[in-house]
């Protein structure tokens, strides 16, 4: 830890010189080209799997986009300092959310037939019957609410309304730090700073009304997180067996989604760290917070996925139990479950008890990469048994179509991030919560750090 | 520029109006003790009349039995039953600000968690009060406990009402041990400032405590273990709860969306009767520099934070039961919202969702007056939920040949009272004999003292 006070305009001058390191734009955009490959030999290989691992890797960077401008929202609203250096790095994942949601209307175009509701799916066994079955019924609700036309306008509309938020948001986030960047650097600054800054030229002015609309578009964001997160949830993944029902996945789903962000901004953020000149900003102090974080979200997992569990094998009705049974129980999935049981709650929260592994860079930084892996088996859990009917587990279409298409999911992240990152500020240059208060300070029984 | 201008810092604004020297936070907090007001006893009169008549009520279902309740075929869970719920949820807001906040270093826990902490205690013993109410012949109130029969046979295990005993004992245990050991500090100030028999009762309270460096570290250690430990519990216990339900084949209760549910309406509810306690304390004990605006504008903030993901809950309720198709599951929640208790439901709807609104609004938020209305709003509305939870689905289960309504009689009403009166009684004891504000933890926010004035 430097003693020296740290100087925002170093952060700011950093933008006229940053490059992406060549390893890390050759790996990233070869990371983008197997995904590539590994769709289109997937769609050769097996169809069905390969649209299934395109809904994984949908549902996996939504998960990050949007629960990084969530990781924002959040910081701003509890007035959290801890958080702050990782800000603008939970932001550019932000700013890749408008990119996967033109990536989910793709897929709403040309993929949507991999739904067992679609009445022309490919999945096999053909259409899933929708219609109740019991005359009781008042509501018929899923031959209107799982057909194409509504599907696709309620994920075009639900979706893109959340995606303009963020924007806004976003821009209000940026708008005061590019200003004061832009004071600094004068003509140097891209010229791209100048649609986000608008006529603004008073730095303080703008840092006042961006924290207020930051507070009152959190609160809007915070429920429109809830709802159209569910939604996708419920539309992606849960209707892929379009019998099954469970009113916490919604939920389970974004809370979820909110702990592989704080991964995933972890990973970057410190993996980047002297690149982006985030070294003395984030100090040990920092990842111990991050790591207490993830240790407290990795047990609502694991309580929020135990809760989902329980009164399902508890009441033990067929129409929910198969569900479960499918993925945990059946032996193409089983050892599945309980590695994402391994990767995403014992290690992480054995390893996490541990003080000194949240302040050390590189365990800290194999574990969060562990975490990501576990929440990507995970979501592939969720996702492929209920449109892979084969008796057993087909590891060439694990192995090359979904590792592939995931490999290539966070490659574009990564490529569009550090692009970014090359062309603004890695801080909240002037946001004035970015300095450790002496509130902040660290106390442990013992006077051990 | 650079962002290290501390004056500039928003998030130091609102802090409360700090008293400068560490006695006055010692007069202010203890002057208030052994020394009741009129006022004081007249609520205190209040709370035993209204205990008593509670106490009445319960003797008499004991003389005559539990059919003097309403709780009859097919509804079997009544108002019993959801005050246990209330009062649990009740409690949960004391460990979540007195435990969770401190592990997060929330400064503003410090003026109000002491009072959140003793009334989470004094809940906790009001809602362990109810099972033995709903069991009817309480003589046998021990086979709530794991304790074999003559011949040997155990109490069913996989019964969530077990599981109940074991999640509400073990939260009211570590409860009651982390507010003792918050209290020990504090006491020796009350000790420090006695004289004769008070004195040794606070001293032996205290467990001898003179403040050493030593000590310190014990406390620091202890307290960082039991907060840690607790904050599980805070999400255990209700959940636990909503299992009584949950794992019930019954239409609108089987829901996997109930314990973070019940978890967050417990925290809600938690957080309302905070407001409904301390904003008359404060007044009353002219306390506005201790608990204040800046709290309440927090604790509004939690509250409406619950409250959104109660509406959420609600929302999936009903949207999951529309979308299941499952005729069952249709017909309760639609029956809840136009049937025969259709006013509790409404009643509960504008109470958590739509009363709190007016919080979004700052200047609602740092009004007392309006706070206070609005958490007796919320603590009506939480009650209204588990009414409307324990009662209809039970009054309006699958078969439409036992469909019967429950409305409790007055030996209910008058328990259902009396609970409110043995809860005040409580409540009120405290405010007079232990400090309700933590003085040493409002000892660390104010300035040091130092000579020349202060300034450092």
């Amino acid at each position: 830890m430097s003693a020296a006070p740290l100087d925002v305009n170093a952060a700011i001058d950093a933008v006229l010189t940053r490059k992406v390191p060549m390893p890390v734009m050759a790996g990233a955009a070869g990371a983008v080209v197997i995904g590539l490959l590994a769709f289109v030999a997937g769609l050769f290989i097996d169809p069905v799997w390969t649209w299934g691992a395109v809904i994984v890797g949908l549902v996996y960077l939504i998960g990050i986009s949007q629960g990084a401008i969530m990781f924002s929202v959040v910081s701003t609203l509890t007035w959290a300092r801890w958080s702050r250096p990782m800000k603008r790095v939970a932001e550019t994942f932000g700013l890749f959310m408008p990119v996967v949601y033109l990536a989910l209307v793709l897929f709403l175009i040309v993929g949507l037939r991999v739904f067992p509701w679609h009445p022309s799916t490919i999945v096999e066994g053909g259409p899933v019957h929708l219609a109740p079955e019991s005359i009781a019924v008042l509501f018929a609700a899923k031959p209107f609410w799982l057909s194409p036309g509504t599907f696709i306008a309620r994920q075009v509309l639900g979706v893109g309304f959340m995606v303009l938020l963020d924007l806004i948001y976003l821009r209000s986030s940026l708008r005061p730090d590019l200003l004061m960047a832009k004071l600094r650097l004068g003509d140097k600054a891209p010229g791209w700073w100048n649609m986000v800054i608008g006529g603004a030229t008073d730095v303080a002015k703008e840092r006042e009304a961006s924290d207020k609309l930051q507070a009152g578009l959190g609160v809007v964001l915070g429920f429109t997180y809830a709802f159209i997160m569910s939604m996708i949830a419920f539309d992606l993944i849960m209707s892929l067996s379009p019998l099954w029902y469970s009113n916490m996945f919604g939920g389970w789903f974004f809370a979820s989604s909110f702990w592989l962000a704080m991964q995933s901004i972890g990973v970057f953020s410190l993996i980047g760290l002297d690149w982006l000149g985030l070294r003395g900003w984030i100090k040990p102090s920092h990842t111990h917070d991050l790591g207490k974080m993830l240790l407290a979200f990795t047990m609502a997992w694991a309580y929020m996925t135990f809760s989902q569990i329980l009164p399902i094998y508890y009441t033990n009705m067929p129409e929910e139990t198969d569900f479960l049974m499918l993925r945990i129980v059946l032996p193409q999935w089983g050892p599945m479950a309980r590695v994402v049981a391994v990767m995403c709650f014992i290690m992480p929260f054995t390893v996490l008890l541990s003080r000194g592994i949240k302040k050390m860079r590189g365990p800290f930084v194999a574990l969060m990469l562990c975490m990501m892996l576990g929440v990507f088996l995970e979501r592939t859990l969720l996702v492929m048994p209920s449109i892979f009917k084969g008796p057993d587990f087909p590891w060439v279409n694990f192995l090359v179509i979904s590792l592939g298409v995931w490999i290539g999911c966070l490659g574009a992240l990564v490529t569009f991030a550090t692009q970014m990152l090359t062309r603004m500020p890695a801080l909240p240059v002037s946001d004035p919560k970015l300095e450790t208060h002496s509130w902040d300070v660290h106390v442990h029984a013992h006077g051990a750090h | 520029m650079s962002a290290t201008n501390d004056t500039a810092v928003p998030g130091l604004n609102g802090e409360p109006n700090r008293p400068s020297l560490y006695g006055a936070a010692n007069r202010d907090i203890i002057r208030v003790l052994f020394k009741p007001s009129a006022l004081w006893f007249f609520a205190w009169a209040l709370a035993i009349a209204t205990m008593s008549w509670g106490g009445y009520c319960w003797y008499y279902q004991i003389t005559w039995g539990l059919g003097v309740a309403g709780i009859t075929n097919p509804t079997f869970w009544g108002v019993y039953i959801v005050n246990f719920v209330f009062w649990v949820g009740i409690g949960h807001a004391g460990t979540l600000i007195s435990a969770i906040l401190y592990l997060v270093r929330s400064r503003w826990r410090t003026g109000v968690y002491r009072a959140s902490e003793a009334m989470t205690v004094f809940a906790v013993m009001t809602a362990g009060i109810f099972p033995m109410l709903h069991l009817g012949r309480v003589w046998q109130v021990y086979w709530f406990f794991p304790y074999p029969n003559q011949r040997q046979l155990w109490m069913n295990f996989k019964s969530p009402l077990m599981w109940d005993v074991f999640a509400i004992s073990t939260y009211f245990t570590v409860s009651a041990v982390f507010f003792y050991i918050g209290l020990i500090p504090d006491m020796a100030i009350v000790r420090d400032h006695s004289t004769g028999l008070l004195k040794k009762i606070y001293g032996v309270a205290c467990l001898g405590w003179r403040g050493t460096n030593r000590q310190w570290r014990h406390f620091m250690a202890a307290y960082g273990f039991f907060a840690a430990f607790a904050a599980p519990l805070v999400l255990s216990v209700h959940s636990v709860v909503s299992w009584d339900f949950a794992m019930a084949n019954t239409a609108g209760w089987h829901s996997t969306i109930f314990p973070p549910y019940f978890v967050a309406g417990a925290i809600y509810s938690g957080c309302g009767m905070v407001m409904t306690l301390l904003i008359p304390m404060s007044y009353l004990f002219k306390w506005g520099d201790y608990v204040n605006n800046w709290h309440y504008n927090n604790l509004a903030k939690m509250c409406l934070l619950t409250s959104g993901i109660l509406t959420y809950a609600y929302g999936m309720e009903y949207f999951i039961a529309w979308y299941s198709q499952n005729p069952y599951e249709q017909a309760i929640f639609w029956w809840r919202m136009t049937g025969d208790y259709a006013w509790a439901f409404w009643l509960m709807v504008f109470c958590n969702c739509v009363a709190p609104l007016p919080m979004y609004w700052s200047k609602v938020r740092h009004n007392p007056a309006a706070l206070f209305v609005i958490s007796i709003f919320i603590n009506i509305g939480m009650w209204m939920e588990r009414f409307n939870i324990v009662v209809s689905s039970t009054a309006h289960s699958f078969d439409p040949a036992t469909w019967a309504n429950y409305w409790p009689t007055w030996t209910e009403f008058g328990v259902t009272v009396g609970a409110f009166g043995w809860f005040s009684f409580w409540f009120l004891l405290f405010s007079k004999t232990l400090p309700g504000v933590a003085i040493t933890e409002i000892k660390e926010m104010i300035a040091p003292p130092v000579k020349g004035g202060g300034a450092h």
